[in-house]
């Protein structure tokens, strides 16, 4: 598992709405967990921005790129190739 | 008067071909739409709903919630939406409170329904709005699937009930921790639809998206004043609510030309929906509501939709009163604050501590009397009794009115001008200070989003006060500028002494800022003092 989604799935466990799920599958969806709210999103991509130091622009913040782990981890990957000097 | 489901087989009657709901891929015209309806009235009634009985709604936003809303008026019952993401317990609470005679749901809940409310179910039969095998497991009242409502007759039942009867019981949170529940009558929605509907000049041709939960006060205005005058209504996907961008994108390919959201949407859609990149040209009619809206907020938007007219509107839970406010660019912050007009039958009253109506220009509390009060809180006239009374003198002599507990001012004009609520007025120091003021102040920095003042106690001086502060995208600000910049503006007492800064501010599900929550993180962070 890399660094990516293990960070992806840390920010999810704490989320108020995960006290029952015990283990997150890189397949599993994570909007019919109904783990995010509109709430959820926002502080979510704001906490990636940061700690990935990247920019996730407006109209990619939509559900095809949060149905699960993976499609999250490929986002954040998108956007660190076109980050300035980024790998 | 007929009740409210006359408006549907009216308008059924007359553009039964053209589109009522439209969802994801699928869509409902008017003719399916009240047919469907009457199939549920039908096995409703079928399983012992009885005219008066309430009728729970438990579930995501979907066309057969809207369907069933409808179904569950045509069987002379009243419906009772509650919070689809509550837990099982709160709908327990709430069906118990109310007695609910049947519910309507979805099949992948009726596992939690069994659990909580299997040993003495209020309700006598289920039915589950969706897809999906019945469980194993027997259950102690009928369970129906959505299959068994359409084959019943699509024949009117042989309901009669008029206007005065009960349609819609709202909860809401209540001060003494449990919630209570707001039974509203058909009176009060018919003329909250036909008022909106006139003011606002919405017709067959309109299509207005419905965002609102259905389980809160606003829903009513997409639901029922879209459907009076025959437009078309867009319920936004569950899958697709949380995502500002992806709603955005929506109402533009949809070509929505009348929109409802409340202050903290708006925000939200400002800062993360990608807005300058779409089209919406077809927009002519945005109202705000909910809550209050930063001035330099609603600029923006008006400067995004130069061809819409915009409306700020102020409504209660406990009166459908739904006031509407004309802002013309550039808006002024005295716009931000301004109650508008009403329905001609809904009075406004200003009132001091003795009910007594008090001067132009000097302040009292705003009391709502006319067709659109509740009928009280459901099964408690002792609460009821707290906020509701006959005042002399009113309009008509004397009325029974509702009271707000927001406090205004009546200018010259005649307007209302909205300065703060009798019940978040505190003391710091000795002074009594209004906190819209304070946060009023913040919003005015250039850096600010949306800021949320909150009293914390203490035990030395009463209160301290503390701020919580979302920042613009890519903007910066550190506490120590923001106080500044209140002290520039406010007497010393009134500027926060600690400023926390978050990435947006917790919602509660009807969209509205969580108080509570900043206010229990505050306490926990030891601001206490």
């Amino acid at each position: 598992m890399d660094i990516i989604e293990s960070t992806i799935r840390e920010f999810l466990l704490q989320l108020p709405a995960a006290r029952k799920i015990r283990d997150l599958k890189a397949g599993d969806s994570l909007l019919q967990r109904g783990l995010l709210d509109s709430q959820g999103i926002i502080n979510m991509v704001t906490y990636f921005e940061e700690t990935f130091d990247i920019e996730i622009r407006d109209e990619e913040v939509v559900p095809e790129n949060f149905e699960s782990v993976r499609a999250l981890s490929q986002l954040i990957k998108r956007a660190m190739r076109v980050r300035p000097g980024g790998a | 008067m007929p009740p409210l489901q006359s408006f549907l087989t009216e308008t059924a009657s007359r553009h039964g071909a053209r589109p009522a709901l439209s969802m994801d891929d699928r869509i409902l015209n008017y003719a399916d739409l009240d047919a469907s309806s009457t199939r549920l009235a039908n096995s409703l009634i079928r399983h012992g709903v009885r005219i008066g009985d309430r009728v729970a709604l438990w579930m995501p936003k979907s066309l057969e919630a809207i369907v069933s809303i409808w179904g569950i008026l045509k069987a002379g019952a009243a419906f009772v939406p509650v919070d689809p993401a509550a837990p099982v317990s709160r709908l327990a609470t709430i069906a118990r409170d109310c007695e609910i005679r049947a519910l309507v749901s979805e099949m992948d809940r009726a596992a939690d329904l069994q659990n909580e409310l299997g040993d003495h179910p209020p309700m006598r039969a289920v039915v589950y709005a969706a897809d999906g095998a019945l469980p194993d497991r027997a259950a102690p009242w009928s369970s129906l699937t959505w299959n068994d409502v359409e084959s019943e007759s699509a024949e009117p039942p042989p309901v009669r009930i008029d206007d005065r009867a009960l349609a819609l019981v709202q909860y809401t949170s209540g001060s003494a921790g449990a919630p209570k529940g707001v039974a509203i009558s058909h009176r009060a929605l018919i003329g909250q639809a036909d008022w909106t509907v006139n003011a606002l000049a919405l017709s067959t041709e309109d299509r207005i998206p419905g965002y609102t939960p259905l389980s809160s006060a606003m829903s009513t205005f997409e639901i029922f004043g879209g459907m009076r005058a025959g437009a078309t209504v867009f319920p936004v996907p569950p899958r697709l609510a949380p995502f500002p961008a992806a709603v955005a994108k929506s109402w533009s390919d949809q070509r929505v030309t009348a929109l409802y959201v409340v202050a903290s949407v708006t925000q939200m859609l400002l800062s993360r929906g990608n807005l300058d990149a779409l089209d919406f040209s077809a927009l002519r009619t945005v109202v705000i509501g909910g809550e209050h809206l930063p001035l330099q907020r609603l600029g923006d938007l008006m400067s995004l939709l130069p061809h819409a007219r915009f409306f700020l509107s102020y409504g209660r839970t406990e009166a459908k009163v739904r006031s509407l406010h004309e802002v013309k660019f550039p808006p002024k912050e005295i716009d931000t604050r301004t109650i508008g007009k009403t329905a001609a039958d809904i009075h406004l009253l200003v009132l001091d501590q003795d009910d007594n109506p008090v001067a132009d220009g000097a302040v009292g509390e705003m009391w709502i009397a006319g067709p659109g009060l509740m009928l009280g809180y459901y099964g408690r006239p002792d609460l009821t009794a707290e906020v509701m009374r006959t005042i002399t003198p009113a309009p008509n002599g004397s009325m029974l009115a509702c009271r707000t507990g927001d406090l205004v001012r009546r200018h010259p004009d005649g307007t209302l001008e909205l300065v703060g609520r009798a019940d978040d007025q505190i003391k710091v120091r000795g002074y009594r200070v209004e906190i819209g003021e304070i946060e009023a102040a913040l919003c005015r920095h250039h850096s600010v989003e949306a800021a949320v003042v909150i009293a914390v106690p203490n035990v030395d001086i009463g209160s301290r006060l503390h701020a919580v502060v979302v920042l613009k995208h890519d903007a910066q600000a550190s506490e120590a500028m923001l106080r500044d910049h209140c002290a520039a503006e406010l007497p010393p007492y009134m500027v926060p002494e600690t400023i926390e800064f978050r990435a947006s501010m917790p919602l509660m599900s009807n969209g509205k800022v969580d108080r509570r929550s900043l206010r229990e993180n505050a306490a926990r962070l030891g601001l206490q003092g």
